[in-house]
């Protein structure tokens, strides 16, 4: 995807990141599913996504890669049977999220590809990394849009994937 | 290559979330490849016949499906947000569940004049949520040519509510 295409939908509105643009142009929509797998195909055995963006294009993800698709989901949601819980480090609005996942949804072995638009600080990646462990099964890596992440803040999160960074997008405000 | 049996990829469980409620869980189905490929071509299937501009799904359980419906139908998709979660300008619309109230907003930008819109949701129950949803498509100038489910319950009779739209879903209860 030309980064080009990104900057130019990807834009602030009050100073937050407007991201929407993204999802209503479908040969962007289904460019991005596939350049956010293509370096992982082959490896991922599942992809999950964190409530509530992450499901948009992880769904889309496991479809482009023929596996199936695990939600992560925060505490408000009905989610029944067993699971796996962990509550994330303080994100950048100062909040802390609890983060839920169905233990029958992964297998010891499972190859986890986590996918979502935005990884900001890595709380929420570390938490489901927490979780997916919890099940016994490896978080093989992190595909997402746009990586506002330093570098030393990946550790431990597996292979990392963006098609932009932050510093990249345009900081203006969408008129 | 045969059709899987899409009913036997939902999970039941009985009382959840409530004593005598039986929740139908449709994890297990996002968790089978080749079902969920089947669903969201069952889905998208139906969708594009209805020749939309854009596929709207509901925050959180409609994003599950919504966007990869859209893909395989050709059109994007507009979501469907809690309140205070989209940029502004939204429109807004409020309505009662069983036990209180719930809101959701859409872009106002999101929709044009005359936009041809087919909503998605996972489950039909009493048809509040969509209903809600198919009024701020409709405020914002947009036509609901559809809207689509992966499981009705029919005895809640949500399709008597929505009467007056095109409604399909894959699995019946």
């Amino acid at each position: 995807v030309d980064p080009a295409r990104l900057r130019a939908e990807i834009r602030f509105v009050g100073g937050h990141a407007d991201v929407w643009r993204l999802f209503d142009d479908v040969n962007l929509l289904r460019d991005l599913a596939a350049a956010l797998v293509d370096p992982f195909r082959g490896r991922p055995t599942k992809v999950a996504g964190i409530e509530s963006r992450g499901f948009i294009l992880g769904t889309a993800a496991a479809l482009e890669l023929g596996v199936g698709f695990v939600p992560i989901r925060k505490a408000d949601g009905l989610f029944p049977g067993p699971k796996a819980v962990a509550v994330t480090e303080v994100d950048y609005r100062g909040n802390r999220h609890e983060l839920r996942l169905q233990r029958a949804a992964l297998d010891a072995g499972d190859q986890v590809l986590l996918v979502d638009d935005w990884i900001e600080t890595g709380s929420q990646a570390r938490a489901a990394k927490s979780l997916i462990e919890a099940c016994g099964a490896n978080l093989l890596g992190v595909a997402v849009v746009v990586r506002q992440l330093a570098e030393e803040e990946t550790a431990g999160l597996g292979t990392q994937h963006w098609l932009i960074a932050s510093d990249q997008l345009d900081p203006s405000e969408r008129a | 290559v045969t059709a899987i049996d899409l009913k036997s990829r939902v999970r039941e469980v009985q009382d959840f979330p409530e004593p005598g409620i039986g929740f139908k869980d449709i994890a297990p189905l996002l968790l089978d490849p080749d079902a969920l490929k089947q669903t969201v071509g069952d889905l998208a299937a139906w969708t594009l016949e209805r020749t939309p501009d854009l596929v709207l799904g509901a925050e959180a359980r409609g994003f599950w499906l919504g966007a990869a419906i859209a893909v395989e139908a050709g059109c994007g998709f507009v979501p469907a947000r809690r309140p205070g979660k989209l940029p502004p300008e939204t429109v807004t619309a409020r309505y009662l569940l069983e036990y209180g109230e719930n809101a959701l907003e859409v872009a106002s930008n999101a929709i044009s004049q005359g936009a041809r819109v087919v909503i998605h949701d996972d489950v039909l129950a009493t048809g509040g949520t969509v209903e809600a949803i198919a009024g701020l498509v409709e405020q914002l100038g947009g036509h609901v040519v559809g809207i689509n489910f992966v499981i009705e319950l029919s005895f809640l009779e949500g399709r008597k509510r929505l009467g007056g739209y095109d409604i399909f879903s894959l699995i019946e209860y």
